[in-house]
Parts: C-alpha cells; sequence; structure tokens
C-alpha cells in the first residue's frame, strides 16, 4: 500500500496569560512530505518533540492537519468520509511508544488483543487462535493472556502491544519506538520477528525511532526529521557514507559505531540549529 | 485474601471506618429488632424522662423512645446517602466524561456550570431549589444533589481529559473504536477508582446537609425520626431534657466521622495522588 504525504503541515496553538492564550503556533510538522512505497521498510528518526509521533497521528486521521494532503492508495484521509476514514484504517496497525500506557489498565491482556480484531469482524474462534499465535511470535507464554497490563514488565507489554498489531495482519504497521523498552536480546527477537513477516505478508513498515542501530538492521529509507521538518532523506546504505544535513550527521556520530572523526561537525551542527531557529516562521 | 488482610492490617482509616459503616449498616438493617419500641409509639405516662432502665435514651415530648428513634434515623441516614449520592454521581460523572471527552466549547460551557455551582454556598442554594420543587426529605436529598455534583463533574473531567491522550485510547481510535464505546470502556472503568473514593467523602457532608435542612424544618416532617428533625424539636426542651438533643446528635457525629474515615482509608487504597488535593 502507498501512502503519500505532500507537503503537510501542522501546527498547535500555545501562549499562557488571558491575552496570549493561543496566539502562539509551533509547528509541530513543516511542510513535510515523504512517500512510503509498497512493502518498504521507512525509518523515521529524529530527537524527540522532532514531530516524529505526529506524523504517525496524522497518517491515521487522529489529528487534523493545516495544510497539504495524506493520501492512502490515492485517497485523502483528512477529508475522507466517517466510513471511508474507517476503511483506511483498517488497513493499519499501529504501535505507540510508552509501554505502561499502550494497553487499557483494566482490560485483560486478552481483551486487549482480541478487541480489535473482533471490531474488523473475524470471529471470536479465528480471533482465539490468532491470539495464541502472537503470543507465540513475540515469545509470550500464552498464560500472560489471563493477566492485566500491571502485572506485566515494560517489555513484556511492549510485546503484548506488538501482538495485538501482528494479529491484524495489516498492511502498514506504524512502529513508533517498537523496541526502546525491550532489552538487547528481545530487541534482535522482536526486529528480526517483524523482518520475517514482512516478508512473509508482504507489508510495510514505517519505523519511528530514536535508534541508529534499529534504521540499520531494518529500514530500506530513512527520512531524517528535525523540528518538525524532513532535513534529509536517503537509502540505508547511503546514510552512513553521504549524510548531507548537519543534523543527520550528528545523529550518525553520535551514534557509537562511528568513528570519531566526524566530531567537527558538531560545531557545524550547533550553527545549523541556531540558524533553524532563528529562520522559523514568525509568530503569528 | 491475605491481600485484604494486609490492606486491612496496615490502613487504619480503612479498618475503623469500615468497621464502623458496617455497625451502621447493620442497626439500619436490623432497626426493628433492635429497637425496644416503634419510632411513632407515644405514651403520654411517660413524658420528657431522663435515661432510664425502659428507655436508655430517655423520652421525648410525647413519650416516644429516644433510643428507638435514634435507631430508625440510621435508616433515614442510609437512605439519603444512597439517593443523594446516586444522583450526584449520575449528573457529575456524566458531564464530567463528556467535558473531558469533547472539550471545546462543551467543556468550557459545563466547567462554568460546575464552578458556578461550586463557588455558592449549598445550604442557601438547595433552600432556593426548595421552594421550587417542595418540602419533604427526597425534595430535600434532589435539591442538596442538584446543587453538590461539581466535585465529580471536576475530577472525572480531569481525568477523562488525561486519559483520553493516553496510547490506548489513541490505539482504539485508530482501530475504529466509536466514541461511546471509548467513553464506556476505556475511559469510564479507569475513573471508577476517583469516583468511589468520593463518593465515601461525599455521603457525610450529604448527610450534613440534608440534616440541615431537616433542622431548618425544610426537609424530613414529623412524625419522622430523622436526626435533623429531632435536634430541631429539642431545642423547646434543651435546658429540661438534654438528652433529646445529645443522642441524635451524637449519632450524626458517629455516621459522619464513620465515612470520612471510610473515605479517607478509601483514598489512600485506591487514588493516593488525590491526597494532594
Amino acid at each position: 500500500m502507498v501512502i503519500n504525504i505532500d507537503k503537510v503541515t501542522k501546527s498547535y496553538r500555545v501562549g499562557s496569560g488571558f491575552f496570549l492564550h493561543g496566539k502562539k503556533k509551533i509547528f509541530a510538522l513543516d511542510d513535510v512530505s515523504f512517500t512510503l512505497r509498497e512493502e518498504e521498510i521507512l525509518g523515521i528518526v529524529g530527537e524527540s518533540g522532532s514531530g516524529k509521533t505526529t506524523i504517525a497521528r496524522c497518517i491515521l486521521a487522529l489529528t487534523k492537519i493545516d495544510e497539504g494532503r495524506i493520501e492512502i492508495q490515492g485517497r485523502d484521509i483528512q477529508s475522507a468520509s466517517r466510513k471511508e476514514k474507517k476503511d483506511l484504517r483498517s488497513r493499519f496497525a499501529i504501535v505507540f511508544q510508552d509501554p505502561p500506557s499502550n494497553l487499557n489498565p483494566r482490560h485483560r491482556v486478552k481483551n486487549s488483543i482480541l478487541r480489535p480484531l473482533l471490531l474488523r469482524g473475524v470471529s471470536p474462534q479465528e480471533a482465539k487462535e490468532r491470539a495464541l499465535e502472537a503470543m507465540e511470535k513475540v515469545k509470550l507464554d500464552a498464560r500472560y493472556l489471563q493477566s492485566f497490563p500491571h502485572e506485566l514488565s515494560g517489555g513484556q507489554q511492549q510485546r503484548i502491544a506488538i501482538a495485538r498489531a501482528l494479529v491484524l495482519r495489516p498492511d502498514v504497521m506504524i512502529l513508533d519506538e517498537p523496541t526502546s523498552a525491550l532489552d538487547i536480546s528481545v530487541q534482535a527477537q522482536i526486529l528480526n520477528l517483524l523482518l520475517d513477516l514482512q516478508k512473509e505478508m508482504k507489508m510495510s513498515y514505517i519505523i519511528i525511532t530514536h535508534d541508529l542501530n534499529v534504521i540499520r538492521y531494518v529500514c530500506d529509507r530513512v527520512v531524517v526529521m528535525y523540528m518538525g521538518r524532513v532535513v534529509e532523506m536517503a537509502d540505508r546504505n547511503t546514510i552512513d557514507q553521504h549524510a548531507k544535513h548537519p543534523y543527520t550527521k550528528l545523529l550518525l556520530a553520535s551514534s557509537p559505531v562511528l568513528d570519531p572523526k566526524d566530531r567537527e561537525d558538531k560545531r557545524a551542527v550547533r550553527w545549523e540549529r541556531r540558524r533553524m531557529s532563528t529562520s522559523k516562521r514568525p509568530v503569528t | 485474601m491475605s491481600d485484604l488482610a494486609y490492606i486491612f492490617k496496615k490502613n487504619r482509616y480503612l479498618r475503623v471506618g469500615t468497621i464502623m459503616v458496617m455497625i451502621l449498616l447493620f442497626i439500619a438493617l436490623f432497626a426493628d429488632f433492635l429497637a425496644p419500641f416503634a419510632f411513632d409509639e407515644a405514651n403520654r405516662e411517660a413524658r420528657l424522662e431522663g435515661p432510664s432502665a425502659d428507655h436508655w435514651f430517655g423520652t421525648d415530648e410525647f413519650g416516644r423512645d429516644v433510643l428507638s428513634r435514634v435507631i430508625f434515623g440510621s435508616r433515614i441516614a442510609l437512605r439519603v446517602a444512597v439517593l443523594g449520592v446516586s444522583i450526584q454521581v449520575l449528573i457529575g460523572v456524566t458531564l464530567g466524561l463528556i467535558s473531558g471527552y469533547f472539550a471545546g466549547v462543551t467543556d468550557q460551557v459545563v466547567s462554568f456550570l460546575a464552578d458556578l455551582t461550586w463557588s455558592l454556598p449549598p445550604i442557601i442554594m438547595s433552600m432556593a431549589v426548595i421552594t421550587i420543587i417542595g418540602k419533604g426529605l427526597d425534595n430535600t436529598i434532589i435539591a442538596i444533589s442538584i446543587v453538590s455534583w461539581a466535585q465529580y463533574t471536576r475530577v472525572v473531567r480531569a481525568k477523562t481529559s488525561s486519559l483520553k491522550n493516553m496510547a490506548f485510547v489513541e490505539t482504539a481510535l485508530a482501530y475504529n473504536e466509536g466514541h461511546p464505546s471509548i467513553l464506556f470502556r476505556y475511559i469510564l472503568p479507569n475513573t471508577i477508582p476517583s469516583i468511589i473514593v468520593l463518593v465515601s467523602l461525599s455521603i457525610p457532608n450529604t448527610i450534613m446537609s440534608t440534616t440541615a435542612l431537616s433542622f431548618l424544618g425544610l426537609g424530613a416532617q414529623p412524625p419522622s425520626p430523622d436526626w435533623g428533625l429531632a435536634l430541631s424539636s429539642s431545642i423547646l426542651y434543651l435546658m429540661n431534657a438534654p438528652w433529646l438533643a445529645i443522642f441524635p446528635g451524637m449519632a450524626l457525629v458517629y455516621t459522619v466521622f464513620a465515612f470520612n474515615l471510610l473515605g479517607e482509608g478509601l483514598r489512600d487504597l485506591l487514588d493516593p495522588r488525590l491526597r494532594a488535593r
């Protein structure tokens, strides 16, 4: 499934005090464009506050955008009718970051996993089978289906959230920091699992992360975001050698795999950061 | 089960409060067996008698047994608690959910209403309501509840607006869960601990306010064994027959104290964050 994001801008009104209330705008997304191709694993990388999660929320029309278009298979999800929105959403699965808030604390794990399936019209019998299968895939014992989220560790909660996404067999899976709460060993397992599933089920992934190792390991292409803008788009193979934007260079430099010879670039990043923050749209 | 025992062992408020409320429930439930006389059984020979072996709490101006009236009065107090709090929860929680979830203008209107009723003295407001709907115990309960739902709205609204941005709610929305289902399956269950705490803390307030209105003659009417009414009619005989005021007053203090302790204990147990308010 193809997602085309074209010049999307999303701002939040902020400002405190009686007169300034809602008068300032902060651009969470500023003129963002990129495309998710068929059967592609796209990484979105950037520091916190750079708009990575906002993009995910916009794609699913969980929040409205100010300008631009988000097309899913050529259909604009933002202006779609309610029924069409539901239709489009049902081809996605999503895993948000922050494991403890990903699951309803009052629902047993079983209900959390089964509920989206039932909403999509899967029969209860099949839903149960799929849930058991998914639990096996994320290496969790089936007895955890009866648990409440607070009885599980953060890593287990995150694996449940991933299992919940897997059972849906979506066309596109959006993963927001899917592995940041997991042990390194489990991280590798989950990433391998995601890669296997992608081949098997011909899905596309959007993986939001700040971990370059995840990007290097699984992604076909990388979108680098910085302060709400896309500053660089590159293939996995070219980003290491040919990073153009200073922020990308800093990101690469801060990743421990690389040689520290890129250090002088940090000065350039600092300069660039200053330039970008002053050239930001004027307060309106 | 051992968890429960541990909780009771550690939480003294909860332990004492639960026992006190249980005793109250027991008295109200078995009032027919516990009370030596009927609450409206007058005895002309024994008017305004002090406490004795026959009448432990003495008798009133009609020769009615004060002990029996205090015992039967507990039923009224509990009726006030149940009925009043149900109305408050119904209004308050519904408005709180709606305003927290839908935000915007709805939220502003509801919050304004809540702040408005919050800022007016409840007794004066409920007297105004009573002038419209008329005297009587049930009307008093309704009047009190109409003016004291705001605390539920505030707490539920705050909880709702923080819950609705949590990842599990967003995920549910992304999986095409409808708004009613989001509210009742995802948000409401997570506000219930706070609501339980508020319930046990607002019971004493409701009982006190209703008693005050009965004392003013707007609530329960004679010959009801209501404690507020008993206090009010004891005024004339206060110098000669202080037991008429002391025992209903003590029953009232006991009840309010019991529910307050229970509320404090539940708050520590279910929602420690509320303690900061």
